[in-house]
């Protein structure tokens, strides 16, 4: 059975429902915005926190202003009592007549509190007037002239007498009557992963108002995955649209990390590449957003690193995960790679670069500012008789160029800004295959101009039979 | 961060105890090129940490073999390295680390934006972190043509100027392929031409061949340092314009 808390604030103007709902995050991971001064939470898990009195006095701290707050079984309830706690924090004036029934008042000081015991919602709301039941104008209007007054008129018929007089709005009324309704706030199952949501009363299109609430929820986050000992590896950005869609937007940070400005920095750039990306454009979603769900979907156990006391600098991957994170968020997950090359003719296909996971925690050691020439044996390096090899620098796409070719060899080339002659070439060397997939047919040369440029072209031929002039790369 | 003067003098208690553990002194915060050759004519022998040095030369003209040299010896000592390749041409098999494709974990990081604008971007991300011992920016070259004498791309004022606060405060290698305002170090490459392998008379740039890098540090001090040219061929055909000899080394007739 779940515990709705309803938070009424008792002078709307006090401060906007969304951002109470960002501050109620504190105390409970599922928030909603039902209207512009009403808030509800999900009030259960305070059990070894000292209950649900404890659970009330957070939800007071946290919200700032002065809130009357009502937990019960039901949504209906928990208005109802929240509506009787604002009236009693402003003195007996307020929606609804005083009531002995049996919400238990909890002292919050100027703020108070009303808590329905668990399965006494159906007593709590007989004596009450029929408004707080929350049915359609006209509806309530017939009940009233039928003769009924109180929640507990309604909810002593028998359902088939008001079927069969008032339809399925009846059977709807007498459902909220006996306090019958599904749970606003459904926890995750057990075993599923940590989540933090809110729902916002109106759809929000522009990315900013989005970021506001992020923080909370973030926090919220951590504090449950961190509490529990786990970093997060995965977290999954939900957004629900208006119409019932969703999209996922998954962050990865590079390592496992609690770190909350990090993640809110993923997150930030997931969702205003979501809006670049749709079709308006402009930092605006591509439709109204109900619901914002922030879910750790992979944790990790957090990476100890065991340093050394007399280093003087060390390098922190974490720091490093984390600018890697940045530039992949901004950038795209491939923007930062590590050499994989694999065997193929093709040279463009041969040089493949791999997508970092995970960074390295560092090499063997750390290496400070005493790391320097002469402290530790070289192991890597040329010595005084020993040759470097060339390194090739290849073009990310092949560059047409124009080739003056002399009794069928190259003798210049042009790249559309110079010609440069050519002192010597050497080739042709004959590449080809890949013909199931995508067929290639290269002659490649190696030349050198008169400036001494160590060039690498390659001829091909064309669907028409004309062979056309390429620039691949050169040496270095 | 523990008190130096503490540290210091648990070090000193732990000598005494353990003649062992005595540590070398440092000898400043200058880092090897891994090329002998090159550290020999560096103020300070090595390259400087915290401030910028600026790695330019005209294409093939060995830069970047010295370039790959240096990211190699940073990584056998167990340091971090990063490099922005704005033109995102360095080609993944010469970057292979010493611990093989993919195994192990990796010290090389290799960024490459989707367009050269961002590069500048990444590098201050790259040293701001202070996660990364050497830091590389190779703002890329364009078409043939570089030619001797001319800088190329090259970094703004107002962005050197950050990036160059930003090494010092992480106190890390930082090298830019390109020209940068503000460089503490400037290194110059040229190349000459190429000598064959065991004498005899010279065939041409690749068959087979050791070409000659020259590197300038300011002062006038310079450094020849060998690069070999591409693997030798097969023995296919090439063709030459007119004999070698007639040309200097400049590639001048």
């Amino acid at each position: 059975m779940g515990r709705i808390a309803s938070i009424r604030i008792a002078r709307p103007p006090d401060a906007p429902a969304h951002r109470l709902a960002a501050a109620l995050l504190e105390a409970s991971p599922r928030v909603m915005v039902a209207a512009p001064d009403l808030c509800r939470a999900d009030a259960r898990g305070w059990e070894r926190r000292g209950g649900e009195a404890a659970f009330a006095r957070a939800v007071h701290a946290a919200a700032g202003v002065r809130v009357g707050v009502g937990i019960a079984d039901v949504r209906v309830a928990a208005d109802a009592a929240a509506a009787m706690a604002v009236r009693e924090g402003r003195g007996g004036d307020g929606p609804l007549p005083p009531t002995s029934a049996d919400a238990t008042p909890v002292d919050t000081g100027p703020s108070r509190t009303r808590i329905v015991p668990p399965g006494e919602a159906r007593s709590f709301l007989a004596p009450l007037p029929l408004e707080v039941l929350g049915l359609p104008g006209p509806m309530e209007e017939t009940l009233r002239t039928a003769g009924f007054r109180t929640v507990g008129d309604l909810a002593a018929r028998e359902r088939v007498e008001l079927e069969a007089r008032f339809g399925l709005e009846g059977i709807r009324a007498h459902r909220r009557a006996l306090g019958e309704e599904e749970g606003l706030f459904r926890p995750p199952p057990p075993g599923e992963p940590p989540e933090a949501s809110m729902e916002l009363g109106d759809g929000v299109l522009e990315v900013e108002p989005l970021l506001f609430v992020l923080g909370p929820l973030l926090d919220r986050l951590c504090d449950e995955v961190g509490g529990a000992g786990w970093h997060i590896r995965r977290l999954v950005l939900r957004l629900g649209l208006e119409g019932g869609g969703k999209r996922e937007i998954a962050v990865r940070p590079a390592r496992p990390t609690l770190r909350r400005d990090l993640l809110h920095e993923l997150c930030r750039a997931g969702l205003e590449r979501s809006a670049a990306s749709g079709p308006v454009g402009e930092g605006r979603l591509p439709a109204p957003v109900n619901t914002l769900s922030l879910r750790a979907d992979e944790r990790a156990v957090p990476e100890v690193r065991q340093e050394d006391l007399f280093t003087s600098r060390s390098r922190d991957p974490a720091a490093a995960s984390a600018a890697i994170s940045r530039i992949r968020a901004r950038l795209g997950e491939d923007a930062v790679v590590v050499p994989a090359p694999r065997p193929h003719h093709r040279p463009e296909r041969r040089s493949r670069w791999r997508t970092v996971e995970r960074p390295a925690a560092g090499g063997p050691g750390t290496v400070g500012e005493g790391g320097s020439r002469g402290e530790a044996p070289a192991p890597a390096g040329a010595s005084r008789d020993e040759t470097l090899p060339g390194i090739l620098r290849l073009l990310p796409a092949p560059k047409p160029v124009e080739v003056q070719c002399e009794a069928g060899r190259p003798a210049a080339v042009h790249d559309g800004e110079a010609l440069h002659e050519l002192a010597v070439a050497e080739g042709p060397e004959r590449l080809s295959g890949d013909w199931w997939d995508d067929p290639y047919r290269r002659e490649y040369y190696r030349v050198c101009t008169a400036r001494g440029e160590l060039l690498w072209i390659f001829r091909e031929p064309r669907p028409d039979g004309v062979w056309r002039w390429w620039l691949h790369g050169w040496w270095d | 961060m523990p008190d130096p003067a503490v540290l210091r003098e648990l070090e000193r208690r732990l000598e005494e105890l353990d003649p062992s553990r005595a540590r070398p002194p440092a000898a400043g915060p200058t880092v090897s090129t891994g090329v002998a050759l090159l550290d020999e004519i560096l103020p300070r022998g090595g390259l400087p940490r915290g401030e910028p040095v600026e790695w330019l030369g005209p294409r093939s003209c060995g830069k970047t073999a010295l370039l790959r040299t240096l990211v190699r010896r940073r990584r056998a000592e167990g340091e971090p390295v990063a490099l922005v390749d704005a033109g995102r041409t360095l080609f993944a098999p010469d970057w292979v680390g010493p611990e093989g494709e993919g195994g192990g974990e990796e010290t090389l990081w290799v960024v490459r934006p989707p367009s050269g604008k961002e590069a500048a971007w990444c590098a201050d991300l790259l040293l701001r972190s202070g996660g990364f011992g050497t830091v590389a920016l190779l703002l890329g070259d364009e078409a043939p043509g570089g030619g001797r004498g001319r800088t190329g791309p090259g970094l703004r004022r107002s962005v050197a100027v950050r990036l160059q606060r930003l090494a010092e405060e992480a106190g890390a290698v930082f090298v830019v392929e390109g020209a940068s305002p503000l460089a503490a170090l400037r290194l110059r490459f040229r190349s000459g031409r190429v000598e064959p392998v065991g004498g005899g008379a010279p065939f041409g740039p690749f068959l087979p061949g050791v070409r000659p890098v020259w590197v300038r540090v300011g002062g006038g001090r310079r450094a020849e340092v060998p690069v070999l040219c591409p693997e030798p061929g097969d023995g296919r055909p090439r063709s030459r314009r007119e004999p070698a000899a007639a040309r200097d080394r400049k590639g001048r007739r």
